[in-house]
């Protein structure tokens, strides 16, 4: 019964920690006439980028971090008193926390870690969370897969209660559950029908060895939906964000992206250049774009270069050495074949096909439409080319691999169901 | 008034939806078993379950000997089993690793490599083999009591569509089911954690082809225990000096 109640007092803590902040504050913020998860979002975004930089930081933060949870602690009851909210329970609230919990029974349940969890991601993890720095990770394979999900993983595994190592994993279902709720907030559909489209989104994505196994793909997918979820305010405004902000916080995200995963770093990527060329931004919101993901890309780089990086979990060396037109298209047939075989696996990507298939031939072309083609375009082409050159054994890693590669850019597509429920609100309100 | 019935009638349907879903949600993850088995098993207990205690990532034979012995290094360990190493189990970032290996996980008395016709004279591993420096003696399992060769045996494996021959030999003689034939080859690349390990004889008649149910090899051990103090053993699964 003790873990049950760990359980369920991690992911309290959690969606207390991440709902409050000094931000809510400033009245000045537009995101913050959003509802709750989209003030959460913002704050998720802020909070992670925080534990990103002091990741890098060889310092023994135990009071740094206390001081942080107490200070979110303190504002979230000064708040609930402050608007007189104590009693007021809000429903997505509620079930975002149960929807955890039974995700977390699951996890408590399985524990089993994945391949490259065992083989790394959780290696990685023990070398935080026996306060050994950055550096130290050099002794762990796969130096140069990012560290963030470790890193987020033992933090949550210390704190607060530092008991057992699948607290840690909580915050990846938390963050899962919590950016499909973010994604259906503000949609003008009545509560029981946002419910439905909630539960029927966790139902087609979740998968105990895909998503929470140790793996960092669905970290990727999270912060993927968040990204996007944003991107389509840069479309449609009618709560008059601030668009500053909404790049900011697609920026933050995508920071993220890029210590999470490699190949995330080349979907963040694609996703603002999608943005760039069918978003109607002003110049000064490109160059914001534009600067932005260079200082993404040239702050990786210098952690890169200051460690002394190699790429040595790929073979590209070996691969681009032997380049040869009847060698590319036999591994591209390979390639399409496992492409094919695992977006018919993926039920997302069936599901949502016929919706993607329905905008196109419904709807006059616009930017949402041309938004969703590019990202697509570019992320499948992006595969063929990363499967294609990362490994000499094309086969073997797309057989291994490539099924979670999809999935972590599935959650965009769902940005076709918002578009399909805007274009016909009279007929899903 | 009659809208209000309509609304109320839907909020029924929506209701009845939503507790559609989450019925087929909880029964399709097993809720109530997997609530019922972390009320009945402790963390560790299922720990053990999962990863075995002397099988697949042997966690328990691992948290025992960490508990029991006060090791100062971050052991070497040798699984048999195709798995990521089992070290993530005990691993300790501020520790350095041994330099040799001290655990040996799996360990099976009898190294063997079976191979099963595929098609054309070519036979293919079902096992894998890992931890092995050569090999001892070939044996044929047939059909009938003895059969006669003359032919080239060939032992190859193709990593990243690369051809390795391993080993070549050629046999001349009469030989009976379950024999062994001595080879004494020593060589490490009859290891394979991923490929496959293909035994091709040349010439083979379709006959006798067909006689032959399976052919095992019989492969040395890289670490033969033998040799070294055991300090701890459990089932297969042993801690060394």
């Amino acid at each position: 019964m003790k873990e049950i109640i760990l359980i369920f007092l991690q992911i309290i803590f959690l969606a207390i920690f991440f709902s409050n902040t000094f931000l809510q504050f400033n009245k000045k913020i537009t995101i913050n006439s959003l509802g709750f998860f989209g003030k959460t979002s913002m704050n998720l975004i802020l909070i992670l980028n925080i534990f990103l930089l002091l990741s890098f930081i060889n310092i023994d933060l135990k009071i740094l971090y206390l001081i942080f949870f107490g200070i979110n602690f303190f504002i979230f009851i000064f708040n609930k008193i402050k608007n007189n909210t104590i009693y007021k329970l809000n429903i997505y609230f509620l079930l975002l926390i149960f929807l955890t919990f039974l995700i977390s029974i699951d996890l408590a349940n399985n524990l089993y870690l994945g391949w490259d969890a065992k083989f790394f991601w959780y290696l990685k993890s023990l070398n935080f969370y026996e306060n050994q720095n950055f550096e130290n990770l050099k002794n762990i394979p796969a130096f140069d897969y990012p560290h963030l999900g470790s890193y987020l993983w033992q933090l949550f595994w210390k704190y607060p209660f530092n008991v057992y190592e699948y607290h840690g994993r909580i915050f990846y279902v938390f963050l899962y559950t919590f950016s499909i709720f973010l994604l259906f907030e503000n949609l003008e559909i009545n509560v029981l029908k946002k419910i439905i489209l909630i539960l029927l989104t966790i139902l087609i994505t979740y998968s105990y060895n895909i998503n929470f196994s140790g793996n960092q793909e669905i970290l990727v997918f999270s912060l993927i939906i968040i990204a996007t979820k944003y991107s389509f305010y840069l479309f449609y405004n009618e709560k008059k964000i601030n668009r500053f902000e909404i790049i900011l916080v697609i920026l933050g995200a995508s920071n993220l992206l890029a210590w999470t995963k490699n190949e995330a770093l080349f979907f963040f990527l694609i996703l603002i250049f999608s943005l760039l060329l069918t978003a109607k931004l002003k110049n000064n919101e490109k160059i914001i774009f534009i600067l932005g993901s260079l200082l993404i890309i040239i702050f990786k780089s210098l952690i890169f270069w200051k460690f002394q990086t190699v790429l040595s979990s790929f073979e590209f060396q070996s691969t681009f050495g032997e380049i040869n037109l009847i060698n590319i298209l036999n591994k591209i047939k390979v390639i399409i074949f496992y492409l094919t075989v695992y977006i018919i696996q993926i039920p997302i990507y069936l599901i949502l096909a016929p919706t993607i298939f329905v905008i196109f031939f419904n709807f006059k072309i616009d930017s949402v439409k041309l938004y969703i083609f590019y990202f697509a375009l570019l992320n499948f082409l992006f595969i063929v080319i990363a499967f294609l050159f990362a490994m000499q054994d094309v086969e073997w890693q797309a057989r291994v691999g490539m099924k979670r590669v999809l999935f972590e850019t599935s959650g965009f597509y769902l940005i076709s169901l918002l578009y399909l429920i805007k274009k016909s609100i009279k007929f899903f309100k | 008034m009659p809208k209000k019935i309509i609304k109320n009638k839907n909020i029924k349907k929506y209701i009845l939806i939503i507790f559609s879903l989450f019925i087929i949600f909880l029964i399709y993850n097993s809720f109530p078993q997997k609530l019922n088995n972390i009320l009945k098993n402790n963390y560790q207990s299922r720990l053990i379950e999962i990863y075995g205690y002397c099988s697949r990532d042997s966690y328990g034979f691992l948290q025992m000997i960490k508990n029991k012995y006060n090791i100062e290094k971050n052991p070497i360990i040798v699984n048999y089993k195709v798995l990521p190493n089992s070290i993530w189990t005990i691993y300790s970032p501020s520790k350095k690793f041994d330099i040799k290996p001290t655990i040996f996980l799996n360990y099976p008395e009898n190294l063997n490599l079976v191979l099963f016709p595929n098609n054309n004279k070519i036979f293919v591993n079902k096992n894998d083999i890992q931890f092995s420096n050569g090999i001892k003696s070939i044996s044929f399992v047939l059909k009938q009591d003895s059969i006669r060769l003359d032919n080239n045996i060939t032992v190859y494996k193709i990593p990243n569509s690369k051809k390795i021959k391993i080993f070549e030999k050629k046999i001349n003689q009469t030989i009976t089911s379950g024999e062994k034939i001595d080879l004494n080859f020593t060589t490490e690349n009859i290891n394979s954690r991923w490929e496959k390990i293909y035994l091709e004889i040349n010439n083979l008649d379709k006959n006798i082809e067909d006689k032959i149910v399976k052919i095992e090899l019989q492969l040395e051990h890289k670490y033969d225990l033998s040799k070294f103090q055991i300090l701890e053993k459990f089932e297969n699964c042993y801690f060394i000096k």
